[in-house]
């Protein structure tokens, strides 16, 4: 018999101090609320940036000095690839607190709760970027998930909100009930839980199928077709800053785990699980692109254009390279301003016009030349057209299927970019040149411009000088540079 | 006489099925959620199983939190059927489906 | 010095634009539309400056703007390619864009939208210089994108017409077909060279197989095709007309629509090495000349007449392509862009004075009430139709004369065919407009007016270029332009026929009977005895109709197209209905399922597909979106279909290989 013999020390604590510090930081955001009378939501809302923020400069100043290490037997590691996506996190939270300002306050009640629910989702996610051990997995993916359940359902008044929640849970939970199955079938056939004991094993029809399972719940969580059914539903009942959320956090940790677990602990069988990722890369792309050619609803439009992202973002976990993860970490980042400011966009057009009906953005130009401008920026950027941060994120991603030889994948890649760019243009098309039936003007608050420009300016920057971003995406990485791909083993593959 | 492995392994994996199956055809949203229960319990029994079987106590650490998290997902998950109910006193999840296309 | 001038050639227009779109609802319009102008003034100023330098330095030059993606293992610069083709393509671009855009200024005058027209024009001049002036696949990819987006802005620049948004929508799905062959080409270049610059790509041209370089090439074409409107791309470029008429001058005329030529004669060491490739070109180039020409013959709105004109001279651009006339397409693509810019903006002049008609059948006897106008028709006509010594007989002339002499005689009677009826369709317009009896509406006929000098001048200056243009070209095969072009466009490999002087002379008496032979039927049929026409049409009424309507082929891509996806969209209809809806009902209600499902399938699927035409009225194109059924069932059931699929897959993947089950402790 084994036993668990757990002992921390000071500087072990040190790994986890981003963590405990936002935890405690939560805990005494969320006793003000209701220990002062006078505090206003928006002030708890600054208080939690001030917590994100201060958490942001820790992961920096970690990332850069090179602190990192394992903890608990393996379950949590702290090494670039986890700060990368630590980061990422934060500042995607960071952003959503700023949109949700101006949206927070007609809520009737719990204002508060509502960002501490935000920021400790957050820090279920930054778990979900250390975890390196299906146990932590399990429980990390549930507790940053519990978070989005209440978030997706905040607005008790609303049956669209709440619809939208039963949906997310019945289905999240039922993922979560195949991620436990997958686990104890990948437990039994290993006997272990950690990724890096379980590398060098031959496989089984257990472990494949428990793997199977396990990607499944990860592919919900990212919403990869088949997995994605929760997406257009639960994206477009949730009250607007959740979605925005949901839609670039989750995913991010989702990723973080999945770059892992395939990298590291199923490295010896990637013929297998290359298959899997350039089928559900073709299905996701396609499926996403084409149904959100019908969409009327923005919320919607975004939802299935993020289901065809995911798509596109499994083509480097189908290359299965170094490179391959690279191109996913810096798409993801793209991914996070054009998305995030693309919502914020939207938050600060429902404000005025209470709506998220496509046809109610004609004009847009007209009522609010800078929220169209942005938005126009936004799409260029997911569509990925030249030189916005979407196109090198894109181009990056092909550059490492066309050196796996993954011809198939690049053409239906290639097409897709040329739908999707139909769909975006649609709501183009709508801004600049239809004329609006109510041309009053509107104007957004100054937290959702602050989103707004952050995302602009990203969207710019990874843009035209993706340089440093990139270089800090490879060498998060670095412990995966001995990775080869056996190109031979794909003959499977189709096109291959 | 010790029970073999794969005795736990079919019990678990048909309480599993039933389970899944349950959330498939089921529409009652509280029944629904009962099946879940059961294909996490199908997990427990799993875990427990291979736990004993590999002489590793990861599997029954494991069952620890799994049920924790069953108890949690119960609670979470009640609050938004009561959410429901409010608005349609109803708990048939056929009438949920205003979100679609 | 030299680096900045050709830096600041595309950022001039840029500031121009980030002033405009910016701010320009701060100030006058007035204000917006100098600031518009002048940018591409300076543009071009700046570009007689290059050409100046090139004049005596025709080294290809390579100029870093920016270094753009460094990191990682893949590096593209913002990079120019200054040389001969790229200056000649600089300054057609920013001369005859600055001559548009001053003409613009009185033609949008009062226009709401003035500011915006503005900008997005100037947006189109950032985005044709990067295209032209690019030194790698990726800089032309991104001016490529932009003409395109532009194209697509200003074509539903007319918003409350519903027509224009349509127009604009079908110039943009057309494009994207060719985007994506132009995307893949692309990479196909970059996976083979490893790189993306055009001068390390033409460096090693020559060790490509000829497999490889024809696959690269034709995705190219797609690309091209697309851009250019050849067939059977076409289709979008004659309801592009619905924009403003100095975008159809600028965009749809002279730059954009050239893009796709330039794209060939840039990269032709690749087409050298893939003869199918150049047979393709030649071959669409000459059936596209000369089908838009035919269906030239009977349009009556001025502009569309002038479009499909268009189509059938870039058509030509392309057949001289497809010879190895390399300088005699860009030759054509010049004095084209003079000629058909002019001819477009002195049609706007003409729609302007009445007051936006733009039907012919509407107008007639205007040549002494718009006599500027009149005159700079006329020259534009004579141009178009190779009447010498105007601009447009030396290029054509070249193209005639470069198939004829390579032995490509079905190129050759196709163009000439071609040339017939372009003389005659443009001397119809002509008499059409501006001779014989009045037919315009009697309440328009009173405020018939000439267009201000804003808009006559840069006509005249056009006109002047569209007379003189031509000799840049004279004598054939050995003019300035033949000269000054000859490293940059000669085919790889290939022997230079000598012709003889007699030849030469030969065949351009041949071009001038054709030319000449078009405006006497025009002349007779239109002038002498203008009841000819519809005695025609009458006699043989199919012929007619079948021009009229563009030889049906905007009503056969509906059918080819359009129609097979809304079935398709029935097909997964009648699957969700009842397949996918049953099967998670039948599961769940199957007590006996071995036996009860097939009994279920044969009753349900039998009276689904009775019942398809029923349900034929709820069909949507789109009806995949259908799988999204609201319900959480299907939505675990998609679920668990996946994963069925997914492990099967990992089933059959271990099917040969070890099949331990659990390990032996």
């Amino acid at each position: 018999m084994l036993t668990f013999n757990l002992t921390l020390s000071g500087s072990d604590l040190l790994l986890l101090l981003p963590e405990i510090f936002l935890t405690l930081w939560l805990c005494v955001v969320l006793c003000l609320d209701f220990s002062l009378k006078r505090i206003t939501h928006q002030q708890l809302a600054y208080l939690s940036i001030g917590g994100l923020g201060i958490t942001g400069l820790m992961l920096i100043g970690m990332d850069v000095t090179g602190i990192t290490g394992a903890l608990f037997k393996n379950m949590f590691v702290l090494d670039h690839l986890a700060l990368f996506f630590k980061i990422l996190v934060v500042l995607a939270t960071a952003l959503v607190v700023f949109m949700s300002i101006d949206y927070v306050r007609d809520f009737r009640f719990f204002k508060g709760e509502y960002y501490c629910m935000v920021v400790m989702s957050a820090i279920g996610m930054m778990f979900m970027a250390s975890s390196n051990d299906l146990l932590s997995v399990f429980v990390t993916l549930e507790f940053s998930t519990f978070g989005f359940y209440v978030l997706v359902a905040y607005l008790r008044d609303d049956i669209r909100s709440s619809e939208a929640g039963l949906k997310f849970f019945i289905l999240g939970v039922f993922a979560a009930g195949l991620l436990a199955y997958g686990i104890s079938l990948v437990y039994g056939e290993t006997g272990t839980m950690v990724f890096s004991e379980m590398a060098g094993n031959q496989g089984s029809y257990g472990l494949a199928i428990g793997f199977i399972l396990i990607f499944a719940a990860l592919g919900f969580k990212i919403g990869a077709v088949p997995f994605h059914s929760w997406i257009p539903d639960t994206y477009q009942g949730a009250p607007t800053p959740v979605t925005a959320f949901l839609s670039i956090a989750p995913k991010g940790a989702a990723l973080a785990i999945l770059i892992r677990m395939f990298y590291v602990a199923l490295a010896s069988f990637k013929p297998m699980w290359v298959v899997v990722f350039v089928l559900a890369s073709i299905v996701s792309m396609t499926y996403g692109n084409v149904v959100a050619i019908a969409q009327k609803n923005i919320k919607r439009l975004l939802a299935y254009s993020g289901i065809a992202q995911i798509g596109n973002i499994m083509i480097g976990l189908a290359a299965g390279t170094k490179q391959g993860s690279d191109a996913i970490m810096f798409f993801l980042l793209t991914y996070l301003f054009a998305n995030l400011g693309a919502f914020a966009v939207i938050i600060a057009v429902s404000q005025v016009i209470r709506s998220d009906e496509i046809e109610d953005y004609n004009g847009l130009n007209r009522r609010s030349p800078f929220l169209a401008a942005a938005m126009l920026l936004f799409l260029l950027s997911l569509a990925g057209v030249p030189p916005l941060a979407g196109f090198i994120g894109k181009l990056y991603l092909f550059v490492a299927a066309m050196e796996q030889e993954l011809y198939t994948l690049l053409v239906v890649g290639l097409v897709n970019i040329v739908i999707s760019m139909y769909y975006y243009l649609i709501v183009v098309k709508k801004m600049y040149i239809n004329e609006p039936t109510d041309p009053s003007p509107i104007a957004a608050s100054m937290p959702i411009k602050v989103a707004v420009y952050v995302g602009i300016a990203g969207t710019l920057v990874l843009g035209i000088y993706p340089g440093p971003f990139i270089d800090w995406a490879v060498d998060a990485t670095l412990m995966f540079s001995n990775i080869v791909a056996p190109v031979a083993a794909l003959s499977v593959l189709p096109g291959s | 006489m010790e029970v073999p492995i794969s005795f736990y392994l079919v019990l678990s994996g048909l309480v599993f099925l039933i389970g899944l199956v349950g959330v498939l055809i089921r529409r009652n949203i509280i029944i629904i959620l009962l099946s879940i229960e059961l294909m996490l319990n199908a997990t427990n029994i799993n875990f427990v199983a291979f736990s004993s079987y590999l002489g590793n106590l990861s599997g029954q650490v494991f069952v620890f939190f799994a049920l924790t998290v069953a108890a949690a997902e119960v609670a979470v998950g009640l609050a938004i059927i009561i959410a429901l109910y409010r608005h349609s006193a109803s708990i048939n999840i056929d009438d949920f489906r205003m979100l679609k296309w | 010095m030299f680096d900045l001038l050709v830096i600041l050639i595309p950022l001039f227009p840029l500031l121009a634009v980030l002033v405009n779109g910016l701010a320009g609802h701060r100030y006058s319009h007035e204000l917006a539309g100098r600031i518009a102008f002048g940018s591409v003034g300076l543009s071009f100023l700046c570009t007689l400056g290059v050409f100046g330098s090139v004049l005596g330095n025709p080294e290809p030059r390579e100029v870093v703007a920016y270094s753009w993606i460094f990191g990682g293992n893949l590096s593209i610069d913002l990079a120019f390619l200054i040389d001969p083709l790229t200056t000649i393509m600089l300054l057609v671009v920013t001369g005859v864009g600055f001559l548009i855009h001053v003409y613009s200024i009185g033609y949008m005058h009062g226009e709401e939208g003035f500011t915006r027209f503005f900008t997005y024009m100037n947006l189109f001049m950032v985005s044709m210089l990067l295209l032209v002036m690019g030194n790698n696949y990726v800089v032309l990819f991104i001016g490529w994108e932009g003409v395109g987006l532009c194209s697509y802005l200003l074509i539903g620049y007319y918003y409350d017409k519903i027509s224009a948004g349509k127009a604009a929508t079908k110039a943009f799905v057309v494009n994207r077909i060719g985007d994506a062959g132009f995307l893949v080409a692309i990479f196909l270049i970059f996976s083979h060279f490893g790189t993306l610059d055009y001068t390390s790509v033409m460096a090693k041209a020559s060790t490509l197989s000829t497999g490889m370089a024809t696959a690269i090439t034709l995705c190219l074409l797609v690309g091209a095709f697309g851009k250019s409107a050849q067939l059977p791309l076409y289709t979008w470029l004659p309801d592009a007309m619905e924009g403003p008429t100095p975008v159809s001058a600028l965009i749809h005329a002279a730059t954009m629509v050239t893009a796709g030529v330039y794209m060939v004669v840039r990269n032709h060491a690749l087409f050298d090495m893939a003869p199918v490739s150049l047979a393709t070109v030649g071959i669409i180039g000459g059936v596209t000349a000369l089908f838009a020409a035919t269906i030239g013959l009977v349009q009556n709105d001025i502009k569309r007449v002038l479009a499909y004109s268009t189509v059938s001279q870039l058509g030509y651009m392309f057949l001289a392509c497809g010879v190895g006339g390399y300088i005699a397409a860009i030759f054509h693509l010049v004095t084209h862009a003079f000629f058909k810019a002019l001819l477009f903006l002195s049609a706007g002049s003409v729609i302007h004075a009445l007051g936006g008609e733009q039907d012919i059948r509407k107008m007639g006897g205007l040549h002494d009430k718009i006599p500027t106008t009149y005159w700079v028709f006329l020259i534009g006509t004579l141009a178009i139709a190779g009447i010498p010594p105007l601009a447009g007989f030396w290029s054509k002339d070249e193209i005639l004369a470069h198939a004829f002499v390579n032995g490509q005689y079905h190129l050759y009677l196709f163009a000439a065919v071609g040339a017939f009826l372009t003389s005659f369709y443009m001397f119809r317009l002509t008499y059409l407009t501006f001779y014989g009896s009045s037919r315009v509406d009697p309440h328009v006929a009173h405020h018939i007016h000439e267009s201000p000098p804003v808009m006559t001048v840069p006509l005249m200056i056009l006109a002047g270029l569209a007379v003189l243009g031509g000799f840049l070209g004279v004598p054939p095969e050995h003019g300035w332009f033949h000269g000054f072009l000859h490293d940059v466009a000669t085919p790889v490999g290939a022997e230079h026929h000598e012709v003889s002087v007699g030849l030469t002379l030969g065949l351009m008496t041949v071009a001038i009977g054709i030319a000449l032979g078009g405006w006497y039927l025009a002349h007779y049929m239109y002038s002498i005895r203008p009841a000819t026409a519809n005695e025609m049409a009458e006699k043989s009424p199919q012929v007619y109709t079948t021009l009229l309507n563009k030889y049906y082929v905007d009503e056969a891509y509906d059918k080819l197209f359009v129609e097979p996806c809304k079935k398709l969209g029935l097909l997964w209809d009648w699957f969700d209905r009842h397949i996918l809806d049953r099967f998670v009902v039948g599961v769940g209600h199957g007590t006996d399922i071995s036996a009860a499902a097939i009994t279920w399938t044969e009753k349900h699927v039998l009276y689904a597909g009775l019942n398809v035409i029923g349900y034929g009225h709820h069909l949507a194109a789109w009806a995949w979106r259908k799988l999204q059924s609201g319900q959480v069932h299907h939505y675990a059931a998609v679920i668990i279909i996946g994963l069925a699929i997914l492990i099967h897959l990992a089933v059959v993947w271990y099917a040969g290989g070890s099949s331990t089950g659990l390990p032996t402790r």
